[in-house]
């Protein structure tokens, strides 16, 4: 005789055990790990730069001296792009970085970090960050350096051919007068262009509200329509500028200086009103592979001894203290350079350089997007 | 259902057994009445005739309760009961634990950084300040960017310590004070750098009452040092908060235990069965739950005091530090406006042994690795200032402005920004420690339910399957 009563049986009783275990289990996870990303040697390292910083000479002797394999690629042309194609894909996720270091100016860095998708720098192996110019350790968005080290910097400020523009350019009025219509070349980075046409509106790019940026932006755009730029340029302004394609063009300092070594009579000027100063960094991305091997090459380049190598070769301002020590004691060429403002301002160099500052997001990317509509004038 | 044995009509042979009723055991073959039937039970084998009747008690009678089936019944109540109570317990200890990380998380570590930022900003702007009046018509942009920056940053970090604070009067009495402050102070570095640029001699005297809001008696750095103090002293009220309801819910578990305990060695008295594997499940479950308690509690005191003391502590250190230089900085300044190189400030001892002291918190390689560039910058900047000294000493003042807002400027900087950064490491840190303690108690506040549930589950569960065997 059986009761026709459901019953709770053994067999029941242990399937629901096994369920619940099973969610008893997954409760008991779930603490973050706090503390430092372990340093692991993998002698391997991945590198994304800008054409023409380092010559392939100093790429061995790295690979050498650190014992490093190095994967070197001058594939970052432009912060859009390079932002693009190498950085977006690895903030959202779409893809794991295949570099260990990559080179974007200090606005991109800025977002990099904002977004969360930098490398703290594991500063117990890189002692040389001591070496940094204080000048770039006071960003906002990175105070003191934790998450990138200037790499090289720069000035965007006018080079021109005086034999071509009768004299002397001294003033970003003088490159907008028409007198130079149609000779002039606009440099292709909208922070550098409309921090120029701010300060010579009386403006501070340093300090800039979407009133006075916007009103930058609107004298470049009508001088476009004007039809007084010749040429949108990045670093090709050197072929323009000496074969007599350009008379004046905003031009960055490093090429600048390089193409005085073979053109003396051609001019590099900070404009009275000032000119704008940036600076490339060295960023490494969040889930770069060889974490150590990025920390030792950022140490090597932070050695002043490694970095008046690396000045000498691309002429471009310097961001590690002791390099003009350096140049100094090597005398000849190299003291001389030592004394080139392009490459070491000076303090009145200094005090009319202007960094660009930050605006939100929404307005640069709305001030990024109307200046990029203006290279179809130049198609 | 209860059934009353009536008669055995013959002795039964020594080798059967009466289990209970309604349930006989004749010749190896279970032999089951139901209500109001009647035997006589005839087993082949024996020859044993047994006669019983089965009849329902009343509902109230206590011959009800006598039964093995209605005893087991009462236990399984009984735990049930105690789960509840501990389920309620551990509940509160859980939500005791909760709050307190959470206001960890959400207001007194928010306002313990916050708090010490805001000292590194108003300290920033002094320093600043001070520079920029001693470049005086050869402004130097880049400090005066820096005094404006730290300014405008400040009221944001004052809004955070304001809305962390909860509602503490002496704080916020503080902090009003500081909110009162802080404009006036901005006004009078304004009008002493532009009376200073005029050539107007009452713009040191600016300067000095500026510099008296900032560090003078019941000045700026006073009155947040009062916030940080309480901050501080509710940091440690947080760390021990929970530890009573902890106790309260462990003293639940173990009563339930060994009730747990007791019944599964009355079951296997009553039942002759080893062991009943729901109810060793439920023991498990509760000394689990117990289990759980104990660590997340001990594992928040350990996040807890970690964020304390590997992360606040330097972060305390490191502002502290960062007062000192800013003081010597402004003293450094101040000596060469007066052209008086007995007023060089005297504090580098103490910023040396500040810098010591942070090196032995340090509790990483990659911590000492910034302390040590900390100690370099502060090297750096020390040796400027000792040329800017010497300097005063040799040749006046003007050598000496020269070089303090050359170098000393930028070496200063970039010490100040090193510390920065150090503090801001400690910052995260100190978050991603708050954040673990909080991890730990992602699945507690379910697990606090689940499992006494689970366990009452298990326990009438495991009494079912015997009193199953009764029917």
């Amino acid at each position: 005789m059986h009761s026709s009563r459901s019953r709770f049986t053994r067999r029941d009783f242990l399937a629901a055990a096994g369920a619940v275990s099973a969610v008893a289990a997954l409760g008991g996870c779930g603490r973050t790990g706090i503390g430092n990303r372990p340093l692991v040697s993998t002698q391997q390292l991945n590198v994304v730069n800008w054409p023409e910083y380092i010559d392939l000479g100093t790429i061995t002797r790295i690979q050498s001296e650190l014992n490093l394999t190095v994967d070197y690629r001058e594939v970052y042309e432009d912060n859009v792009t390079g932002f693009d194609d190498l950085i977006a894909p690895v903030l959202t996720g779409a893809a794991t970085p295949d570099y260990d270091i990559i080179t974007p100016t200090f606005w991109v860095a800025d977002r990099i970090i904002a977004d969360g998708g930098a490398e703290p720098l594991p500063l117990e192996v890189i002692p040389n960050h001591v070496n940094i110019d204080p000048a770039y350790l006071i960003n906002d968005w990175d105070r003191g350096s934790r998450f990138q080290m200037p790499w090289q910097g720069g000035m965007t400020g006018i080079a021109y051919d005086p034999a071509l523009v009768d004299g002397e350019i001294e003033s970003i009025n003088d490159l907008f007068n028409s007198r130079l219509a149609g000779k002039v070349g606009l440099v292709g980075e909208m922070r550098e262009a409309v921090g120029l046409a701010m300060l010579a509106n009386g403006d501070d790019p340093s300090r800039p509200t979407p009133r006075t940026a916007q009103a930058g932006l609107d004298r470049i755009k009508r001088l476009v329509e004007q039809g007084h730029f010749a040429k949108i340029v990045f670093d090709d302004f050197v072929g323009f500028l000496a074969d007599g394609t350009l008379a004046a063009t905003m031009a960055w300092s490093g090429q600048a200086a390089a193409l005085q070594a073979d053109r003396p009579d051609l001019e590099f000027a900070i404009p009275v009103e000032g000119a704008i100063s940036w600076f490339d960094t060295m960023i490494m991305p969040r889930g770069a592979q060889n974490y150590l091997s990025a920390a030792l090459w950022m140490n090597w380049m932070y050695n002043p001894e490694n970095a008046a190598e690396i000045s000498a070769w691309n002429l471009y301002v310097c961001p590690v203290l002791g390099t003009q020590d350096v140049l100094r004691s090597r005398g000849g060429e190299s003291a001389a350079l030592a004394e080139n403002p392009l490459v070491f301002p000076d303090a009145d160099t200094r005090n009319r350089l202007f960094n660009w500052g930050t605006l939100d997001r929404e307005t640069e990317r709305s001030l990024e997007a109307e200046f990029d509509s203006l290279f179809a004038f130049f198609e | 259902m209860l059934v009353e044995l009536v008669e055995i009509v013959r002795p039964l042979p020594d080798d059967i057994a009466v289990i209970g009723p309604p349930l006989f055991d004749l010749c190896g073959i279970h032999c089951r009445l139901s209500v109001g039937e009647t035997t006589p039970t005839v087993c082949v084998f024996y020859d044993v005739v047994v006669t019983a009747t089965v009849a329902r008690p009343s509902w109230l009678s206590p011959d009800r309760f006598r039964t093995t089936p209605a005893r087991l019944r009462t236990w399984s109540v009984v735990i049930t009961a105690l789960l509840s109570v501990a389920a309620v317990f551990a509940s509160f200890a859980t939500q005791a634990f909760i709050s307190s990380v959470d206001k960890v998380e959400r207001n007194t570590g928010p306002v313990l950084i916050s708090t010490q930022r805001l000292v590194g900003s108003i300290a920033e702007a002094d320093a600043a300040n001070t520079a920029v009046f001693l470049s005086g018509t050869e402004l130097d942009r880049q400090q005066q960017s820096l005094f404006e920056n730290a300014i405008s940053r400040a009221p944001q970090q004052l809004e955070d310590v304001s809305t962390g604070i909860g509602d503490d009067p002496e704080s916020h009495e503080a902090l009003k004070r500081v909110a009162s402050q802080l404009p006036e102070y901005a006004r009078l570095a304004e009008r002493a750098r532009l009376a200073n640029l005029a050539g107007d001699p009452s713009a040191t005297a600016d300067l000095q009452r500026a510099f008296e809001l900032v560090s003078g008696p019941n000045g700026m750095i006073d009155n947040t040092r009062i916030v940080t103090s309480r901050t501080q002293s509710g940091f440690d009220d947080d760390l021990k908060s929970g530890n009573l309801e902890w106790v309260g819910a462990i003293v639940a578990l173990a009563v339930t235990l060994l009730v747990l305990l007791l019944a599964q060695r009355n079951l296997r008295a009553r039942t002759r069965r080893t062991f009943n594997l729901p109810l060793v499940l439920a023991t498990f479950c509760v000394i689990g739950l117990g289990i759980w308690l104990s660590l997340a509690l001990l594992g928040r005191q350990q996040d807890l005091q970690s964020a304390q003391t590997e992360a606040y502590d330097s972060i305390a250190l490191t502002a502290k530090l960062q007062t000192l230089a800013f003081e010597y900085k402004t003293a450094e300044a101040l000596s060469i406006i007066e052209e008086d190189a007995s007023d060089f400030p005297t504090n580098g001892a103490a910023i040396k042994t500040q810098l010591k002291l942070l090196l032995d918190s340090a509790d990483s390689d990659r911590e000492e690795g910034a302390v040590g560039l900390l100690q370099a910058r502060w090297d750096r900047y020390e040796t400027t200032s000792q040329k800017v000294e010497s300097a005063l000493t040799a040749n006046g003042s003007t050598a000496a402005r020269r070089l303090a807002i050359s170098e000393g400027n930028a070496d200063f900087n970039g010490f100040n920004t090193t510390v920065e950064s150090v503090l801001l490491a400690n910052r995260d840190q100190f978050n991603d420690a708050v954040a673990s303690a909080g991890h730990r108690m992602r699945w507690l506040r379910l697990g606090a339910i689940l499992l006494p549930l689970l366990a009452a589950l298990l326990t009438l569960a495991g009494y079912q399957l015997r009193i199953n065997e009764y029917w």
